[in-house]
C-alpha cells in the first residue's frame, strides 16, 4: 500500500473519534514539549557556562585571598598566616616551572573622574604580566611597564568603556584622570571585549570597566594581594600545576586555608559531570512521558480497534491481508504520535522562548534535538501500536464481519 | 464461454471446536459451479449455507477437503495469497451492505482497489465508472448513512466489482431491501451473469432462488439436493 493512502485511510479512522484521538494524543504533546524545553534550557546553560569557562581560558590559574569561610577565616588567624602575599607569587614562580605568566593584583571599586565627568569603575592594581594573563589587548598606547613599577608611577590604563565615558571627544592618551585623590596620567587604552567573556560566575572583571595601575602605586600592608593570577604554559599542564601550586600555598599557609585555588579547566570537567546527570534526568523524563503517552495511545487504538471489527472483517472480504490491516492500524498509531510530537515541538519551542524572553535564561534548540523528539514520539507509536494492530489483524474474518 | 467447472467444492468439512461437543457446520458438501452461472444456495439458518459461502470465497479454510478455483486449490493458501485471491477474483456482497460509515461512497469503492495492484490513478477513474454504471454518480460524495438501502446495496455491488472479479459471492443480498428494490438489485445481478460473471447466492427467499439456474439446498451441513427453478412451482419468467 502506498504511503499516500495509508495516510489518508489513518486519518480518516482518527477522524472517526476527533475528540479522542485528541485527547490522547496529549500525553504525547506534553511529554515531548517537556523533552524539548529542558533541552533547550539545559543546552543554553551548557552554551553559557562553556563560554564563560571558556573565556578564561583552559590554561588559566588563579588565586584568590580569602577563605571560603568563617572557619576558614580563624584558622588562618590561629595559624598566624599572612594571608595571600607577594611573597606567595614569588614563591610560586620559583618552585613552578611551569608557569608561562604571573600577575599578583589588588582589586577595588573605584571612581575615576576627570574635570568633565566620572565613571564607576573597578581599579586593578597589577603588574605587567598581567596582560599576559588576561591577554589584554592595547588599543591607544602601552600597557603597564617594569618602570612605571619600579618608579611608583601614578600611570593608568582605561578599558574601552572608561576611556569611552569619560573622553568621548578626544584621545584618552596624555589626559589625567583622579582616581580616590590622587591624579593618574592616562598611557594606555584597551579595545573593547566581548561582554559574554565577563566570567561572572567565575569571580571574573568586565575589563572593558577596568582601570589598571602599577601594583606599587597601591601598596598594602604586609604586600597582602587579592588575587595572583597566573598563566599555564600548557592546558596539559594545569592540574599537574595546579597541584603544585597548591601545595606550596598549603605549606606556606601553614595549612591554613585562606586562599582559594580556581582552575577553570577543573571546574569544566565538573561542569560535564553536572551535565552528563542532567542528560540522564532529561533522558529519564523522557521515556516516563513517553512511556505514559504511549500506553495512552494504546488504550485509544485497543478501544478503536474493537470498534472497528466489522470494518476489518470488510476490509479483509475485499482483499486486505492481515499485513494490510497492521499497517493501517500503526499508521493511525503514528500518525496520532507524528502529530502530537510535532505540536509538542512546537509547544516546547514556544515555552523554550518564553523562558529565554522572560527568566532571561539562554536556552538554545538544535535541530537534531526536534528530530530526536519527533522520531521518539513515532517510535512511541510504533511500539504501542504494534499490539492494537496486531489484535485488528488476528480477528477471523468471518467473525469480524458478523460483529455488531 | 467454457462450461468447465469455475469453482468447485470436494468432500468439504468444517468443524468448529468448540468445548464440549465440536460443531459440524458442514460435513462432506461437493458442489460444481459453471462458469457463467447463477448457482442460488438454499436452507433453513443453521444449516451451514453461510459457511459453505466464507468457504468459497476464502474467507475460512475448510477443516478437510478441497476448494478449487479454476483447478487451483484455494482452501490451503497462506494469508496474503488467499487475500490475493478475494481482492482479484472474488467480489462479496452482504445482507447489511457493509459499507464502511466514515467513507463516501467512491471511497468505500475505491477500497477494493487499494488492496490491489492498479496503480492509484486509477483508482478514482474506475470508481466512478462503475458508481456511472449502477446510475450512482451524484453519490459519490455521500456517505453511506445518507443513503437508502436499495443505494447502499448497489454501492456494494460496485465495491464487488470494481477489480472485475470472476465470480461474485452473495449472501441474503436482498435480504433487508423491500420487495421492489430487492428485484432491482437481482435484475442488475442478472444482467451481470448475462455479461459472463459467475453468482453464487444464499438466500430463503423463492423468487429470489427461482431466477437462478441451479438451487442447491444444504440441511445440516449437507448438500440435501439440488434442483431446477420450475421444481419450486409457481411462475418462472
Amino acid at each position: 500500500m502506498n504511503p499516500r493512502p495509508l495516510t489518508r485511510l489513518a486519518w480518516q479512522g482518527l477522524a472517526l473519534h476527533k475528540l479522542r484521538s485528541l485527547l490522547s494524543a496529549i500525553g504525547i504533546v506534553f511529554g515531548v514539549a517537556a523533552v524539548v524545553a529542558m533541552m533547550s534550557v539545559g543546552e543554553g546553560a551548557r552554551q553559557e557556562i562553556l563560554a564563560e569557562i571558556g573565556s578564561f581560558g583552559l590554561r588559566r590559574v588563579s588565586i584568590l585571598a580569602g577563605g571560603l569561610s568563617e572557619e576558614g577565616r580563624s584558622e588562618a588567624a590561629s595559624f598566624q598566616s599572612p594571608g595571600l602575599t607577594l611573597r606567595d607569587a614569588e614563591a610560586i614562580s620559583e618552585v613552578c616551572p611551569t608557569v608561562a605568566s604571573l600577575a599578583p593584583l589588588r582589586q577595588r571599586s573605584v571612581q575615576v573622574a576627570t574635570a568633565e565627568g566620572r565613571e564607576e569603575a573597578l581599579l586593578v592594581a597589577t603588574t605587567p604580566s598581567f596582560s599576559l594573563t588576561e591577554e589584554i589587548a592595547v588599543a591607544e598606547g602601552r600597557f603597564l611597564t617594569d618602570a612605571d613599577l619600579a618608579d611608583l608611577k601614578r600611570v593608568v590604563v582605561l578599558g574601552n568603556d572608561l576611556s569611552e565615558g569619560l573622553f568621548p571627544y578626544r584621545d584618552a592618551v596624555g589626559q589625567d584622570v583622579r582616581i580616590g585623590g590622587d591624579w593618574f596620567s592616562v598611557v594606555g587604552t584597551l579595545e573593547p571585549r566581548d561582554r559574554a567573556r565577563r566570567n561572572r560566575r567565575l569571580g571574573g572583571r568586565d575589563v572593558n570597566r577596568t582601570a589598571f595601575a602599577p601594583l606599587t602605586s597601591f601598596p598594602a600592608p604586609h604586600d597582602a594581594v587579592d588575587e595572583i593570577a597566573i598563566s599555564i604554559v600548557s592546558s596539559d599542564e594545569v592540574r599537574s600545576s595546579a597541584r603544585l601550586i597548591d601545595s606550596v600555598l598549603a605549606r606556606r599557609h601553614r595549612g591554613a586555608r585562606d586562599y582559594q585555588l580556581v582552575v577553570p579547566q577543573v571546574l569544566l570537567a565538573g561542569y560535564e559531570r553536572a551535565r552528563s546527570q542532567f542528560n540522564v534526568v532529561v533522558g529519564s523524563v523522557a521515556a516516563i512521558s513517553l512511556l505514559v503517552g504511549g500506553i495512552g495511545i494504546m488504550n485509544i487504538m485497543l478501544a478503536n480497534v474493537s470498534e472497528r471489527i466489522r470494518e476489518i472483517g470488510i476490509r479483509r472480504s475485499l482483499g486486505a491481508s492481515r499485513a494490510d490491516i497492521v499497517r493501517q492500524f500503526l499508521a493511525e498509531a503514528v500518525l496520532l504520535t507524528g502529530a502530537g510530537g510535532a505540536a509538542g515541538i512546537l509547544l516546547g519551542v514556544l515555552a523554550s522562548v518564553g523562558v529565554s524572553r522572560y527568566a532571561g535564561w539562554a536556552t538554545s534548540t538544535s535541530a537534531l534535538a526536534l528530530l530526536t523528539a519527533l522520531v521518539l514520539a513515532a517510535i512511541t507509536g510504533l511500539g504501542f501500536g504494534i499490539y492494537p494492530a496486531w489484535q485488528a489483524a488476528s480477528k477471523n474474518p468471518v467473525e469480524a464481519l458478523r460483529h455488531e | 464461454m467454457r462450461a468447465s467447472p469455475l469453482l468447485q467444492a470436494i468432500d468439504v468439512t468444517k468443524v468448529y471446536p468448540r468445548p464440549g461437543s465440536a460443531l459440524v457446520a458442514l460435513d462432506g458438501v461437493d458442489l460444481t459451479v459453471e462458469r457463467g452461472s447463477f448457482v442460488a444456495i438454499m436452507g433453513p439458518s443453521g444449516s451451514g449455507k453461510s459457511t459453505l459461502l466464507n468457504l468459497l470465497g476464502c474467507l475460512d479454510a475448510p477443516t478437510s477437503g478441497r476448494i478449487l478455483l479454476d483447478g487451483e486449490d484455494v482452501a490451503g493458501l497462506d494469508d496474503v495469497a488467499a487475500s490475493r485471491v478475494r481482492n482479484r477474483r472474488l467480489g462479496f456482497l452482504f445482507q447489511s451492505f457493509n459499507l464502511i460509515p466514515q467513507m463516501t461512497v467512491v471511497e468505500n469503492i475505491e477500497t477494493t482497489l487499494l488492496y490491489s495492484d492498479r496503480p492509484q490513478p486509477e483508482w478514482r477513474k474506475r470508481s466512478l465508472a462503475v458508481l456511472e454504471r449502477i446510475q450512482l454518480s451524484d453519490r459519490a460524495a455521500h456517505r453511506p448513512s445518507e443513503l437508502s438501502g436499495g443505494e447502499a446495496q448497489r454501492v456494494a455491488l460496485a465495491r464487488a466489482l470494481v477489480n472485475d472479479p470472476d465470480i461474485l459471492l452473495a449472501d441474503e443480498p436482498t435480504g433487508n431491501l423491500d420487495s421492489t428494490t430487492g428485484a432491482h438489485v437481482l435484475e442488475i445481478l442478472l444482467e451481470l451473469r448475462d455479461q459472463g460473471r459467475t453468482i453464487v447466492l444464499v438466500t430463503h427467499d423463492d423468487a429470489v432462488a427461482r431466477r437462478a439456474e441451479r438451487i442447491v439446498e444444504v440441511k445440516d451441513g449437507k448438500v440435501a439436493r439440488t434442483r431446477e427453478p420450475r421444481d419450486l412451482g409457481g411462475a418462472t419468467p
